[in-house]
């Protein structure tokens, strides 16, 4: 257990140091003069002079290698710099908006894997016909983009029926819309993978086994199928949950909803260097502890397994 | 004593199709029934019908389980019926215990339904039952899942899983097929205590010669129906059905070699000849081949000689090192120690390139043809595959080399343009023969070829291989656990123990009077007819 959890932390700052190396290159990709957009954007019309000196102060007038060491250094030291747009810290702005969207991708998160649970066992049940309108709605619902499925949500169940509000007003009923948003694609997928294996589960030796022992259909489905229905499941959840942070860019836009998500994308439309690169690696870590849990809870389920 | 089960004409249904037309029969406690029948026959679907598990439209003039009337059993009484008064055993233990559940919570699940036992209580209970079917650590192995367990200890555990609530009535759904003799005798001897217990045991195999040990009374099925029911002895050794004749004639123990063991090969039988002639080189020689893996020692120091157009049958049970003998052989794994040698030169240990133009003189042929096809494959383009070494799939020019062999094989050669999966498990079986004679290979690698088939399959493709010996010359490598195949199948035997050759000589020598300790341990528990 210690062996593993060394193995895990040693190759998340490999990973880490991968990811910040690439986001250094990616930043420096972008068109345009970072020091303009320190100064306020390319509309602010600093003088020379001006931007010269913002570039010196922040470095940029060094050799490419020596801001990537020192960009390294600071990392190391978990400063991550000041936010060119909003003049704090940038570890500040993200623990204020970190809260919110992890929170919508959880709830979305645990939305997802109720609404697959009910959808397949419903198709369990179903005859044929209706099993393949259910196959039919869950590709479809794994196949709409975020923001056509928001604006549609909003329209249905804001705009005509009034049933959410498409903007949080603090009650909670908020969320609805927005978890509904990201969840129903989300199902989709999970849906798809979660039939599959519970059918061959329910459909093996060992639960006409267990049905030989006198276990009716049901305590079957739970004891057994549910099991290895969400193995494969669970296997998708580090990948879901990076959809979902992704997602949460789209969503919390359409929403007016604060979060990472939409911090990251004003921070790239005003080219707000330091912020990008710090949401960018909050997010890998986030998606690193997220693997490191699903593993864990699979050799929870599956001890045998994980160990071949 | 009125019988624990009384079924009169209980036919079974699927869409319209019936899997079991008008069968009939009882069983007492105390006694043991065997159905027999092959693959397809409806003994399976028969003996799930008795815990109201087949899944089908069942009627019957007469069909009543331990007094109940079963045709008006509702689910909830069916349910407390199973795992309680009647339980069943099912085929393939690895498959027929979750993976990812630990055995003893599997065992303690027919208690949770049928008691109102609290947790601890479940656990002793669970031990106990571990304990009767003598599984080794019980406390410790019921705490780990079937894969962590060898195949001895998980049949154990089926076998405890279907006795913790003491049934009245076990049904045994092919619990011996495909294990090795020592496994085999393990079950039947479980079996044979609880019918001395008092308990009525209903067995299901495709094997007479398994049930013939245990049972009072066969039944032999075929096509859903009961063509001949009798006394062990009556069945055996007086058949009044052609059908049971032949699955009698199937049986491959105690048959002398060429002898067919299928009637109608669909040219002239073979005359049986004289065992070819010893050529001065032998076919293959294999000395000191060792495999280690990790700690693990697969195989140590195994050495034989198969000579030409003979065939060496290599047996021992599942783990002995047999297959990881076979891959040493065909060069597919590098040997520690040892070197083999095909027709004098030297083909391993040796680099690949040096070796190649050897390849075409081995092949190979496994249990499962299936798993060995490209499933984007169909019957002529593996067997063009084959042919043209890799080369092309569709190539026309190999169309009169398909057919021919096809009909080699004795397929239809219309079947070219089949896929596999469509073929029944004897027709897959004869394509991967096919497969592996198109290059014209002098030495056949055979791993477990027939373990997967019926005994009536089974005797087809033995006599196939057979034929195709006699007309071709080829030598074979024979592995399988099953004696009864070895011993018809093999001029000379090599028994393998925990990755050694304890044992090895003629067959007779070796079948008639064995040397080794192990050999005979496993001679003792080979059912035997004849």
């Amino acid at each position: 257990m210690l062996a593993w959890l060394g193995r895990k932390v040693g190759g998340a700052l490999v990973v880490l140091w991968l990811v910040a190396t690439a986001i250094f290159i990616g930043v420096r990709l972008i068109p345009g003069d970072p020091a303009e957009a320190i100064m306020g954007g390319p509309g602010s019309q600093a003088s020379a002079e001006a931007l010269a000196a913002a570039r010196s102060e922040y470095g940029l007038d060094l050799p490419l290698i020596t801001q990537y060491l020192m960009f390294l250094a600071k990392l190391i030291r978990l400063d991550f710099g000041t936010s060119y747009a909003l003049k704090d810290p940038v570890l500040q702005v993200i623990a204020e908006v970190l809260p919110p969207t992890i929170t919508l991708a959880l709830i979305s998160l645990a939305a997802a894997w109720l609404l697959s649970l009910i959808f397949a066992m419903l198709a369990m049940r179903a005859t044929r016909a209706g099993q393949c309108v259910g196959n039919a709605v869950e590709i479809i619902a794994a196949a709409v983009p975020h923001f056509w499925l928001g604006a549609v949500l909003i329209m249905l169940f804001s705009s005509m029926l009034g049933w959410f509000p498409a903007v949080d007003n603090g009650t909670g009923a908020g969320l609805v819309l927005p978890v509904l948003t990201l969840a129903l694609p989300l199902a989709g997928f999970l849906t798809q993978l979660m039939r599959d294996s519970l059918s061959t589960a329910l459909g093996s030796q060992f639960a006409l086994a267990a049905r030989t022992r006198g276990e009716s259909r049901l305590t079957v489905f739970w004891r057994h199928g549910l099991r290895h229905a969400a193995l494969p499941a669970l296997g998708l959840t580090g990948w879901a949950f990076s959809s979902l942070l992704s997602g949460a860019v789209v969503v919390e836009a359409i929403f007016a909803r604060p979060g990472l998500g939409r911090s990251l994308l004003s921070a790239v439309l005003s080219r707000d260097i330091p912020m990008v690169t710090g949401i960018a690696l909050f997010s890998a870590l986030v998606y690193i502890v997220v693997m490191a849990l699903t593993e864990a809870i699979e050799r929870l389920i599956d001890p045998a397994g994980a160990e071949s | 004593m009125s019988p624990l089960l009384e079924v009169e004409n209980l036919s079974v249904g699927f869409a319209g199709q019936l899997a079991v037309d008008s069968v009939s029969f009882e069983l007492s406690a105390g006694e043991c029934l065997a159905l027999v029948g092959e693959s397809g026959s409806g003994k399976s679907v028969t003996a799930r019908s008795l815990l109201g598990l087949s899944g089908g439209k069942v009627s019957a003039e007469k069909f009543s389980v331990l007094g109940q009337d079963a045709t008006a059993m509702s689910e909830r009484a069916w349910q407390q019926m199973r795992g309680n008064s009647v339980a069943m055993i099912l085929q393939d233990a690895l498959m027929a215990l979750d993976p990812l559940r630990p055995v003893g919570r599997e065992i303690a699940d027919a208690l949770k339904e049928h008691s109102s036992l609290s947790k601890p209580e479940r656990t002793a209970k669970v031990r106990e039952a571990l304990e009767a079917v003598d599984l080794p650590e019980p406390a410790w192995r019921m705490k780990q899942r079937s894969s962590q367990l060898s195949g001895g200890m998980r049949q154990r555990v089926l076998i405890a899983q279907a006795m913790i609530g003491d049934p009245q009535v076990v049904i045994a759904d092919e619990a011996t097929t495909a294990l090795d003799s020592r496994l085999t005798a393990l079950v039947l001897e479980q079996l044979r205590a609880l019918k001395n217990a008092g308990r009525a045991v209903l067995m299901i195999s495709h094997d007479l010669a398994q049930v013939a040990q245990l049972a009072d009374r066969i039944a032999v099925m075929r096509a859903g129906k009961i063509v001949e029911a009798g006394d062990t002895d009556q069945v055996l050794n007086r058949p009044q059905h052609e059908y049971t004749r032949t699955l009698l004639r199937a049986i491959p123990s105690g048959v002398p070699r060429f002898q067919p063991l299928s009637l109608a090969p669909p040219k002239a039988a073979v005359v049986a000849q004289e065992p070819a002639k010893p050529a001065r080189m032998p076919a293959l020689v294999v000395e000191d081949l060792s495999k280690s893996f990790g700690k693990h020692a697969a195989v140590q120091g195994a050495g034989f000689v198969v000579q030409q157009g003979q065939t060496l049958g290599l047996v021992g049970e599942s783990g002995s090192g047999k297959t990881t003998t076979a891959r040493l052989v065909l060069g597919l794994e590098r040997p520690d120690t040892g070197s083999v040698r095909l027709f004098g030169e030297h083909f391993a240990p040796q680099r690949e390139a040096q070796r190649r133009y050897l390849r075409e003189n081995i092949g190979a042929i496994y249990q499962n043809p299936l798993g060995s096809f490209d499933p984007r494959y169909n019957v002529g383009q593996l067997l063009t595959d084959a042919l043209s070494a890799g080369r092309s799939k569709r190539g026309a020019s190999y169309r009169t080399q398909v057919s021919r062999l096809l009909e080699q094989v004795e397929l239809d050669p219309a079947l070219g343009s089949r896929n596999p999966r469509e073929l029944s498990g004897g027709q897959r079986q004869r394509l991967a023969i096919a497969r592996a004679l198109a290059p014209r290979p002098k030495v056949l690698v055979l791993d477990e070829p027939v373990s997967a088939l019926d005994v009536s399959i089974q005797a087809t493709v033995l006599d196939l291989l057979d034929r195709l010996q006699q007309e071709t010359g080829t030598s074979y490598l024979f592995i399988s656990h099953d004696l009864s195949v070895i011993e018809h199948m093999s001029d000379t035997v090599a028994v393998m123990y925990r990755g050694s050759i304890v044992e090895q000589g003629a067959t007779a020598d070796v079948f008639g009077d064995p040397q080794h300790e192990y050999t005979r341990s496993l001679l003792t528990a080979m059912p035997r007819l004849r």
